[in-house]
């Protein structure tokens, strides 16, 4: 405990050595090495990092309790914890949470195996004796800030002395990277406010969702560029998560593929595609299970553009032969990766479907061509029309400027007995709106609206449930009033009605901000 | 004063009655979980129809069954090594329960609350604890508790993961950098409204070609589409679609649609890419035990050629290479993986499979012969060597000298069925191997590769500790087809157990060396017939005896007149043996007259 003893441990603690810093995960040493932001690391390389931060949180606090702060025993832990929050920490400080029992990096749900226990069990134990609910690294945090907290933590008396008193001698030290913070409970599910079936709280599960969903796509398409096995987990939680809010109001769902990121066009584009899809399956009848099989397989119908150099993917320009030929094989590129990475027997028939006959089309007009007679499967057809619908709404597909909802959907009706299978998209149709959800209308009372669901009855496909967000003097309104086009005033008059469509692509602005 | 502290002695009191009588609810749930646990981990040591995991699993269900009636649900709350209802521990993990623990399992998970409700049934229960572990069918990687729960879509069970009732608010959740061309800012909608105000205004000022008033019906957008209609029809087939997909069987759509790409797909990369996924597929198929299948795939790929006369030199070579590479030391590896996981396992094709090999993969297969356990399996890996080793016998001749009696035998097998003579010379060198059935095999083999001449190896072989060999070995000398110089039978007869031998196997050593040495071993026979001694008496009066049987059946001269001295010099009973065995080689010479002798 002395400055005196400080001398270099001899033995350093085993749990050290479970896995060498980072070393086993070459796409993030990778990123690290490139000085990656934390915004490029996905859920479980977030996971990864947070273990290795606890396992050296952990020997922080076991060789403080034999050295002193200034010993060289502590070298390597602090060395790399300043390591590990510099990368998690980028952007914003990042909090490592315990709650009853349970460990989250940020928001991320540390999940513990049987291996790693004995060491979250050392940290957990070791917080819990502080009542610390968690600790907050800022990336200003020093190799002083980590020794001085890491002594306070092991020679303060924490029967006699409360985190508060924890925080103040902090504070007299000058720590400032660190914060304490205060210990909080997991609600009870009957107490959380979703169950009581706010919109609010609903839409932000299904943004959640969306989040994860997204995250997984991520994780696979890099476990695809570094060859690695492909493990459907966290993929498989986040659909049948989006399968069971899509069942409680589709719309909130839906509404959320109106959102076009730049960076992450394409872990939003397929999971864009997997909400389209699993909407347009359960109106063609598919069964609750089945819709979270075709949903994550949609999820990874663009798997084969994860062997595209990511500079042709991006291209600001238009794309030379040899580019448009290798985005062209990207179908069955997608299945040979996947069966090469899942094994044919773990492969999943509708993924393989999914990958392979997206851009067939329903009169084989599209690609790749087969010189051999092929039958599109049910969910090649219902992937077509989501996938085309997505791309099309989107700026980043190929180079080409957004087109509206509307116009997309009119494009696609001239196709359909074509391209598209002819009562899937009546049901896409049914499912999206003649009028799209996102798109941008004028009421007759001059007010302008953003279309959040089609009318429930098909007979009355013109009038949807809008959202009001500029007056008729062309005022914006923040959390303008939600209108069912179908309703009827005494006399039996349609309260409002659409008189035209805006293309919001023409301005360049994004509805989403309605949803999201 | 006093009434405070009486006050506080009731207090004190109640609360110590409260302990003692614990909720009996609380009691009830401690009891299911027990049960639980119990019957989890029987499951999972056993697999669910074993009989003690059944027996468990109804206990469960009745004790589940009378909490739920009693109570509606069981609900706790999980922690690393507890579970908790009403703030009461209603389970603890075991001293180095470990990952076993229920507890554990479902924190593992991410579970923090899992509630079971009234009308649970005994199917629901059992998927339940299905879920709790993955099956072997399912890959561990793709699910957990969790979703394995929600793929069984039991209304009966609910669950919350720590991560949904955790204060979450929406950090990194993908929606954090809009596209670059469009944005959803105030200024941008700003500049949309100023624009359609602009618009408006041309309008209004008639400059405008599109029109449109507003509050005017007439004005109102039009698609021209209604909405649409799906006919009962047109869901029918839907319908049926889903169910033809449902039923499909995904290994077969997948080799079908690389099947295609194969005979269409132009592109070198990825041709080069498919043709080693092919690879990757055989290996996968052999792994899995999937022998039908894999024949299929080997013959398409076989004709491939005809197909794609277009493939390119290199892709051609990749291709044979593949075919020729089937038999690869690694690959017949994956085939023993898999018998010895599955001895039960359906075999059909399995055959077709190792036929399809080339010679030399020979070693390999011997290899996997002397690893496969179940004797099924040996037959058809023994089948498959009779007809690929048949000119390439180095690597069964090599293996003859391994340690497991098992494979040898099934060598020896093989041997035997080959039937070459060239084989004798390797297979007697078996002679003293340590296995008795090993060593009756060699006997059996030596007699086929050498029916006759030079019988001294299974002289050696009657002297063999196991009856079975000697008998088999003397059975075969005995059959005159051998010869053998009495110098070799010499030490057998001498040594001094050889009196001991039941008098059968001393009958069939004499007759054997009556047929391999014939007039050699006479003076033996006489001596011993003649000899007069005081020590073992009996037996070596009983030998004189059966030597003069034996001297009868070889009826030459040289035995009769043997024969002739020991009926004057013998003891009583030999002179009696001789002269009934003189009869019997009378007998012999008159049926044989031309022959002179019979060997």
């Amino acid at each position: 405990m002395k400055e005196s003893q400080s001398q270099p441990l001899q033995n350093p603690p085993s749990e050290d050595q479970i896995q060498p810093l980072l070393t086993h995960e070459k796409s993030l040493s990778r990123k690290i090495g490139q000085g990656s932001e934390a915004g490029d690391i996905l859920d479980q390389q977030l996971v990864m990092l947070g273990f290795q931060l606890i396992t050296q949180l952990n020997t922080l606090i076991n060789t403080s309790k034999i050295h002193g702060r200034a010993n060289a025993a502590l070298d390597k832990p602090v060395e790399t914890m300043l390591t590990l929050i510099e990368t998690l920490a980028h952007d914003q400080p990042v909090t490592l949470w315990v709650q009853d029992d349970f460990l989250f990096l940020g928001e991320n749900h540390l999940k513990v195996t049987a291996q790693q226990m004995l060491v979250v069990s050392s940290v957990l134990d070791a917080l819990k004796k502080w009542k610390i609910g968690g600790l907050t690294f800022s990336s200003s945090v020093s190799s002083k800030d980590l020794r001085e907290f890491a002594h306070l933590f092991v020679s303060l008396d924490s029967t006699t002395k409360s985190i508060e008193d924890f925080r103040q001698e902090l504070v007299n030290l000058a720590v400032a990277g660190i914060e304490l913070k205060d210990p909080r409970l997991l609600n009870l599910k009957e107490d959380l406010p979703e169950n009581r079936s706010s919109k609010a709280q609903h839409k932000v599960r299904s943004k959640t969702a969306y989040g994860k969903a997204a995250d997984a796509v991520g994780s696979l398409t890099q476990s695809s560029r570094d060859g690695k096995a492909l493990s459907f987990k966290q993929a498989k939680r986040a659909i049948q998560n989006i399968v069971d809010l899509m069942m409680q109001d589709e719309s909130i769902m839906l509404g959320l593929t109106t959102l076009r990121c730049h960076d992450q066009y394409t872990h939003n584009h397929s999971v864009n595609v997997s909400l389209l899809s699993i909407a347009l399956a359960n109106r063609a009848g598919y069964p609750k299970i089945e819709l979270a099989d075709l949903g994550l397989a949609a999820l990874f119908h663009d798997m084969g553009k994860s062997t595209i150099p990511l500079e042709v993917l991006n291209k600001p320009g238009e794309f030379t032969e040899d580019e448009w030929t290798m985005m062209r094989n990207h179908p069955t590129e997608g299945v040979l990766s996947l069966t090469q990475l899942r094994g044919i027997t773990n492969l999943p028939a509708r993924m393989a479907a999914a990958s392979f006959e997206h851009h067939m089309n329903l009169d084989y007009s599209g690609y790749p061509k087969l010189k051999t007679p092929w039958k599109l499967s049910l969910t090649g057809r219902i992937l077509t029309i989501a996938d085309c619908y997505d791309a099309m709404t989107s700026s980043r597909v190929y180079r080409r400027e957004p087109m509206s909802p509307s116009k997309v959907l009119n494009m696609m009706l001239s196709k359909s007995g074509k391209s598209f299978d002819v009562t899937l998209l009546k049901l896409f149709v049914n499912c999206v709106g003649i009028i799209p959800i996102g798109s941008l209308v004028v009421l007759d009372s001059d007010a302008f609206s953003v279309v959040l669901k089609p009318a429930i009855d098909t007979t009355e496909s013109e009038r949807p449930v809008v959202k009001v967000i500029a007056d008729a003097q062309g005022t914006p309104i923040d959390n303008g009033p939600e209108l069912d086009l179908t309703e009827k005033d005494d006399a039996g008059e349609y309260r409002y009605s659409i008189i035209r469509l805006v293309d919001n692509t023409e301005h360049k602005f994004d509805t989403s901000r309605y949803f999201v | 004063m006093t009434t405070d502290l009486k006050t506080a002695q009731e207090m004190m009191a109640a609360a110590v009655a409260a302990r003692t009588a614990e909720d009996p609810e609380i009691v009830s749930v401690k009891r299911v979980l027990k049960l639980l646990d119990k019957t989890a981990k029987s499951n999972r040591t056993y697999g669910s129809s074993n009989p003690v995991a059944l027996k468990f699993t109804q206990q469960l269900f009745e004790e589940l069954t009378n909490h739920l009636t009693a109570y509606s649900r069981l609900a706790f709350l999980v922690q690393r090594s507890e579970l908790l209802c009403k703030d009461h521990v209603v389970y603890q993990t075991e001293k180095n329960g470990g990952s076993e623990s229920l507890a554990f399992k479902l924190y593992a998970d991410g579970i923090r609350e899992l509630v079971l409700h009234e009308g649970l049934t005994q199917e629901e229960l059992s998927l339940f604890l299905a879920s709790l572990w993955s099956d072997v069918a399912s890959n561990e990687d793709d699910d957990d508790i969790v979703t394995r729960l929600w793929s069984r879509n039991l209304s009966t069970i609910t669950l919350a993961t720590a991560e949904e009732l955790s204060k979450s608010s929406v950090a990194n959740d993908g929606f954090t950098r809009p596209d670059g061309s469009m944005s959803s800012s105030d200024s941008t909608l700003r500049e949309l409204l100023d624009r359609e105000r602009e618009r408006k205004k041309r309008v209004k000022e008639g400059t405008d070609s599109e029109g449109s008033g507003s509050g005017n019906a007439k004005n109102r957008f039009q698609s021209g589409l209604a909405g649409y209609e799906v006919t009962e029809e047109e869901l029918a087939v839907l319908v049926h679609d889903i169910e033809v997909e449902q039923k499909q069987d995904s290994l077969m759509y997948i080799l079908d649609m690389l099947t295609a790409i194969l005979a269409s797909e132009k592109s070198p990369a990825l041709l080069t890419k498919l043709l080693s996924l092919w690879g990757t597929i055989v290996e996968s198929l052999l792994c899995e035990g999937k022998w039908t299948v894999l024949e299929n795939v080997l013959n398409l790929l076989h004709e491939t050629d005809a197909v794609r006369p277009d493939l390119s030199e290199e892709h051609k070579q990749q291709l044979a290479s593949l075919l020729n590479g089937l038999g690869r030391t690694e690959r017949v590896k994956m085939i023993e993986g898999y018998l010895n996981r599955s001895p039960d396992a359906d075999v059909k094709g399995l055959s077709t499979i190792l036929l399809l090999l080339k010679a030399d993969a020979a070693p390999s297969l011997c290899s996997l012969l002397a690893n496969v356990t179940s004797p099924v399996h040996q037959a058809i890996v023994s089948e498959a060597l009779v007809t690929l080793a048949k000119d390439h016998p180095d690597p069964l001749l090599r293996g003859l000298s391994d340690r497991r009696p098992g494979y040898v035998r099934n060598l020896l097998s093989i041997l035997i069925k080959w039937n070459n003579p060239k084989f004798a010379d390797p297979v007697e060198r078996l002679t003293r191997y340590p296995d008795a059935q090993v060593r009756r095999e060699v006997v059996r083999a030596l007699g086929l590769f050498r029916p006759n001449g030079n019988g001294t190896k299974l002289v050696s072989l009657s002297t063999d500790e196991d009856d079975g060999v000697r008998f088999a070995a003397l059975k075969l000398l005995m059959s005159g087809q051998y010869t053998v110089p009495f110098s070799q039978w010499s030490p057998l007869l001498s040594e001094e157990g050889f009196m001991d031998r039941p008098i059968s196997e001393r009958r069939a050593i004499f007759q054997a060396v009556r047929a391999t040495c014939g007039d050699e071993a006479v003076p033996y026979w006489q001596g011993l017939m003649t000899e007069w001694t005081w020590t073992n008496r009996r037996k070596k009066e009983e030998l004189a005896v059966l030597g003069a049987e034996t001297l009868g059946k070889l009826a030459t001269p040289a035995a009769i007149a043997a024969l002739s001295l020991g009926a004057k010099k013998g003891s009583a009973a030999v002179r009696q043996g001789c002269a009934a065995a003189l009869s019997q080689a009378q007998r012999l010479q008159r049926s044989l007259p031309s022959t002179g002798a019979t060997h």
